[in-house]
């Protein structure tokens, strides 16, 4: 029941914020200081995401070279910015993830 | 002056390239939503509503390790922050549409159709029209993208432990967020939320998302602000 009210909010809060500029735009002019906050919401946020799910193995962060994560996640972060490819990036983060764990198996 | 069947195909051709990218994460999507033991018909649902892979995973994986029912949505809800950039950079091109139609189209709005449409939009060469391009491309991300989850939900459940494939979420996010970092001020913002993510990771509530978004955006305006 509880998941279902959260899902319910998050979908009404989602298309708030997907139709805000969309209304609001139409009335009168927005806060230049909003839309500068703004332009840093998508590297903020999506870092911030994904930082700690790469270096967390077993419920807890590893920064280290043990935690074959860490080596797959800088692999396809080369590979995201080198190519842009969402695919590709994938791909290859997965490969280096899985012949890391063929070739050592203790990590 | 094209008709506006043509405008819509336009958009619907424009996303097609995309959905590459797309199906993969659509079924990862899927896959994440039965890993979190939510019935497969209640996670399609959830899936129809909120339409975003991203606030529906966090949500999900936030659900499963027992957080308070609003850290769970403020945390999901700080992801799709992103979206009312895209709301703002359409609204000019939206502007005469009904009440109705901005409805529709604020609720096709996703990574994908805003990347797919905004350079012709912009261009608005034919203005009467136009909104249909971002019609076309959004309702084509919407139909892949609900397949494509559906698929993972209702398939998914067979795919072995062994093969990691939890590690292909962040993977996705991977190769979303680092197109984001266009400058050096970007770039300090990612750098701070990224430093700040791991410092907070243990934060009460799981408040560490929303903790080191809110720090990464602060420090792209204050670097920002400084260097001019």
């Amino acid at each position: 029941m509880t998941v279902w009210l959260i899902m319910l909010a998050l979908a009404l809060g989602t298309f708030l914020i997907r139709i805000s500029f969309i209304i609001l735009f139409s009335k009168r002019e927005v806060h230049p200081m909003i839309v500068r906050a703004l332009r840093f919401v998508p590297a903020s946020v999506l870092t911030a995401l994904v930082i700690p799910q790469i270096l967390t193995r077993n419920n807890s962060i590893h920064i280290s070279f043990a935690n074959p994560q860490l080596i797959a996640g800088i692999v396809a972060a080369l590979i995201a910015w080198r190519t842009k490819n969402v695919l590709l990036t994938i791909l290859s983060g997965m490969i280096v993830l899985w012949v890391l764990q063929i070739l050592v198996p203790e990590l | 002056m094209p008709d506006p069947r043509s405008e819509f195909i336009a958009g619907v051709k424009a996303l097609l390239p995309i959905l590459l990218g797309v199906v993969p994460f659509g079924l990862i999507s899927g896959i994440t939503v039965i890993q979190t033991h939510i019935p497969p018909v209640s996670g399609f649902i959830m899936s129809l509503l909120v339409f975003s892979g991203a606030a529906l995973i966090v949500a999900l994986q936030l659900i499963t390790t027992g957080a308070p029912a609003l850290v769970i949505f403020f945390s999901a809800l700080v992801i799709n922050l992103r979206f009312m950039i895209y709301s703002a950079s359409l609204a000019p091109y939206f502007n005469r549409l009904s009440i109705g139609r901005k409805s529709l189209l604020a609720y096709l709005i996703s990574d994908q159709a805003y990347a797919a449409s905004i350079t012709h939009i912009s261009e608005n060469r034919f203005p009467g029209v136009t909104w249909l391009h971002f019609l076309g491309s959004g309702i084509t991300m919407w139909v892949a993208w609900q397949i494509s989850v559906g698929i993972g939900i209702f398939v998914g459940a067979r795919l072995p432990a062994s093969w990691s494939l939890e590690f292909t979420i962040p993977l996705t996010f991977l190769a979303l967020a680092v197109p984001t970092i266009k400058d050096r001020f970007t770039g300090m913002a990612a750098l701070i939320a990224g430093v700040v993510a791991v410092l907070a990771y243990g934060a009460p509530f799981k408040t560490g998302l929303v903790i080191a978004s809110l720090a990464g955006i602060l420090a792209g305006m204050i670097f920002e602000r400084w260097a001019k």
